[in-house]
């Protein structure tokens, strides 16, 4: 299907303006004045200002929003159910022993500068994050070698069998391919030459703009640009698409969502996402590392009415981390808001009473303030005193790392495959423990189903695991919240993604 | 002021880092950024580069400060002037009046103003200019910057809203000044001599009154534009104004020392370059002064 849109669109490539830079007036011609960008640029509203755009570098999801419209990787997640399918290469095969990944790369890929794709691409682009020890060098910890066998062919050999290897390299743009020698070439914080269907024009302090890439591999897309304005007041942004200054926006504010689900003026969509946000307990402060303390809590909060006081129902409870409908998710629910229980549970674990539990949140993530609120006033009644402890995120992320707390609530996102749901977070001395947990069946569990190439197999692996976790409440899951994003009534061609990546390549304008 | 900067809890390679990375990774970045260096080392590092004009490269971007800094210089100069001329056109007129007529329903009325302009908190003010103007009646558009050089319409409309939000917040604090010294100078001893002259109210106004109660009105308006040049970070959060503000805000936030040790350092010369403008206008208004 792609390759016939390509013949066709790039027949009419020469009826396709260039986008202009600022000025003009803007097609979506609201009550609002003052519009600007060119004959056919989509606005989209964004929270924040990029921090830079050097893909193996930033960690920042405003500069991954661009990103992922410039850049490709070798595979990408399909926009529905996420799975693994080809980008820059076509297909690719495990050799038996599941040691050696063999895949075969597009042909007559070009990159922004005008550069032949091929597979010196690929392991300058692997080699540059395992070797600088970039942001994502760790999802290249089981590859012991990258190796272009033919300008075609790349072979990535591991040290064990890593069934997630293609989310791992895949699942967003941190694992880009530039082309070999970009890092000396080119400044790259403020560069972009990827293989994408936009190219990078230009970014200031108000907004970030693109500009369709008539070469690109998939066929030009079918508007002219891309302006990322920043507007970080959720009201200003609804006020801004409504009026018709933006074409589109993912900063709703949450408690407006119900009521623009009626509204003619925005269209709104609201899916759930991969994320999940969950509350731990330090195993190494007591009496908070006794089990029956900690199941008393679980038992003692009333997930519902946390999910909704933290995003007004746009989320769905949840037991494990894993959201419904995912292949891998479990449905093991074991606790059910009970007061009078969780009270029992607390006295078998003979604490005395009240328990003084401190818990700590951002007022990055202002939903954790207002879960960490309705916690506190579900945990009073049994005898816990919570007090809440709002600090700023690098004091928070600080305090996370040395072990100084009784409980913290965060989310993990942007998750694709179990591992990043489950494993650094939960396996002994994992790099994300920071709770402290360790249960040497969940181990075994863990390693196993890192490993376990068949699929089946592997979900009953980390069922098994999941049951334990839960039981062991090593982390009290919450919910896994809806992303949110809201465009012009007309545009069409976007689907809103699961993992929250933006991808305005087969948009069209109203 | 740099070792305060750094002392401040927070890790910046943990923030730059997100939550997913290895230690390796950390330890990397760490070496990069020159963090692993002793405190006192890194101070005589940015010491030497700071007097020649190069204030580092921030964690965050990799840009350099200066031209971080320089991006969003004339956004800050445009609001802050802006808001302080919006401020004297409110301040001087209603203070004056008041004084003129202490006690009358004018005076109550200037007073209720300038009171809810000190206390309504601009995030507030600011949305709700949005809600209406941009919103329900669609003048103005909700926010933003563009250079005057490239649009003087849509730099003008974007203006208005943060600049009234700000200008009414200084104005209502000028205000109270403005009051209070043209009171005071209308009780003193050389504006009734002058009066006893018979020198219509007018002259007498203009030429003693008013002069004298400048001094003040001059040194509250530096303060005020001072702290305006340091960026107002609400308002522009709130107007999406690429301000100064927002800079020195997420820099913290980042803990981004090379950018918040620039900042601080700007921040810094603009209070003493007001102070002495503030100053040589003193000796301009009152010629006792000069000698």
């Amino acid at each position: 299907m792609r390759s016939t849109r390509l013949v066709s669109l790039v027949a009419a490539g020469a009826l396709i303006l260039t986008a202009c830079g600022g000025g003009g007036e803007s097609v979506d011609t609201g009550a609002g004045g003052g519009g600007s960008g060119g004959g056919s640029t989509l606005v989209a509203a964004v929270g924040a200002q990029p921090d830079q755009f050097d893909p193996h570098v930033t960690s920042a999801y405003p500069s991954f929003q661009v990103l992922e419209n410039v850049y490709d990787t070798l595979v990408v997640p399909n926009p529905e159910d996420l799975t693994m399918e080809p980008s820059l290469a076509t297909d690719w095969e495990t050799s038996e022993d599941g040691l050696t990944w063999t895949f075969t790369l597009r042909e007559g890929v070009t990159f922004h500068d005008g550069s032949e794709f091929d597979a010196a691409d690929v392991v300058y682009s692997y080699n540059r994050i395992i070797d600088e020890q970039l942001q994502n060098a760790y999802r290249f910890e089981n590859v012991t070698g990258v190796e272009a066998v033919d300008p075609q062919t790349v072979e990535i050999t591991l040290s064990q069998p890593t069934p997630n290897l293609p989310a791992l390299i895949g699942g967003f743009k941190g694992t880009a391919i530039i082309p070999e020698g970009a890092a000396e070439e080119y400044d790259l914080t403020t560069e972009a030459v990827g293989t994408g269907p936009f190219t990078l024009e230009s970014s200031d302090a108000s907004s970030t703009e693109l500009a369709a890439y008539e070469e690109y591999w998939g066929g030009p897309p079918s508007i002219d640009g891309v302006e990322f304005r920043y507007i970080a007041e959720p009201a200003a942004a609804l006020t801004a698409l409504e009026n018709g200054e933006v074409d589109w926006t993912d900063n709703v504010p949450p408690q407006q969502i119900e009521s623009l689900e009626g509204n003619d003026e925005v269209e709104l969509q609201s899916i759930p996402s991969v994320d999940y946000w969950y509350m731990s307990m330090n195993f190494a402060r007591e009496p908070f590392g006794n089990p029956l303390v900690r199941q008393a809590i679980a038992t003692a909060i009333d997930r519902e009415a946390v999910t909704e006081a933290a995003r007004f129902g746009a989320a769905q409870a949840n037991q494990t981390a894993i959201p419904e409908g995912n292949f891998f998710a479990s449905d093991y629910a074991p606790f059910e808001a009970d007061a009078e229980a969780a009270r029992q549970l607390l006295e078998e674990s003979g604490v005395q009473l009240p328990l003084e539990m401190g818990l700590m949140v951002t007022d990055e993530f202002p939903e954790t303030v207002t879960a960490a609120q309705v916690i506190a006033s579900q945990l009073e009644p049994i005898g816990i005193n919570v007090d809440v402890q709002t600090v700023d995120f690098a004091t928070w992320l600080d305090r996370q790392g040395q072990g100084d707390f009784d409980a913290f609530m965060l989310g993990w996102l942007g998750n694709l495959d179990p591992f990043d749901y489950y494993h650094s977070q939960h396996i002994t001395d994992g790099v994300n423990n920071y709770q402290g947990y360790s249960n040497p069946e969940v181990d075994q569990l863990l390693q196993q189903a890192s490993s376990e190439t068949d699929r089946e197999a592997r979900k009953d692996l980390y069922d098994q695991a999941v049951q334990l976790i839960v039981d062991d409440v090593s982390y009290l899951y919450l919910y896994n919240p809806n992303v949110v994003q809201a465009w012009a009534p007309g545009l069409s061609g976007y689907t809103i993604r699961p993992d929250k990546a933006i991808n305005f390549e087969d948009v069209e304008l109203p | 002021m740099f070792a305060l900067v750094h002392l401040v809890p927070g890790d910046p390679v943990r923030l730059a880092l997100g939550t997913r990375f290895s230690q390796e990774t950390y330890d990397a970045l760490r070496e990069r950024s020159g963090l692993d260096q002793p405190l006192l080392e890194q101070f005589v590092t940015w010491l030497g580069r700071a007097v020649t004009g190069d204030l580092g490269v921030s964690f965050r971007s990799g840009e350099t400060v200066t031209s971080q800094i320089a991006e969003r210089l004339p956004a800050t100069l445009t609001l802050a002037f802006a808001s302080i001329l919006v401020a004297l056109v409110i301040a001087v007129p209603l203070g004056t009046i008041s004084a003129l007529r202490p006690r009358s329903v004018v005076d109550r009325v200037a007073t209720v103003i300038s009171q809810f302009g000190i206390s309504v908190p601009d995030f507030w003010m600011g949305i709700v200019l949005i809600l209406v103007f941009a919103g329900t009646l669609g003048w103005l558009p909700s926010g933003g910057y563009v250079p005057l050089t490239e649009d003087p319409g849509g730099w003008l409309q974007r203006l208005l809203m943060p600049a009234l939000v700000t200008g009414v917040v200084s104005g209502s604090v000028i205000t109270r000044f403005v009051r209070s010294s043209v009171l005071e100078a209308l009780g003193s001893d050389h504006v009734r001599t002058a009066q006893a002259k018979g020198l219509g109210s007018r002259q007498v106004f203009t030429w003693h009154v008013l002069r004298n109660a400048l001094l003040p009105l001059v040194t509250v308006t530096g303060v005020q534009l001072a702290y305006l040049l340091s960026g107002v970070v609400v308002v522009e959060i709130v107007f999406s104004w690429p301000g100064l503000g927002q800079l020195a805000l997420q820099a913290v936030e980042a803990r981004d020392y090379p950018v918040l040790q620039g900042a601080i350092l700007l921040f810094a010369l603009v209070f003493l370059v007001i102070n002495l403008v503030v100053d040589l206008l003193y000796s301009a208004i009152d010629p006792r002064i000069r000698r």
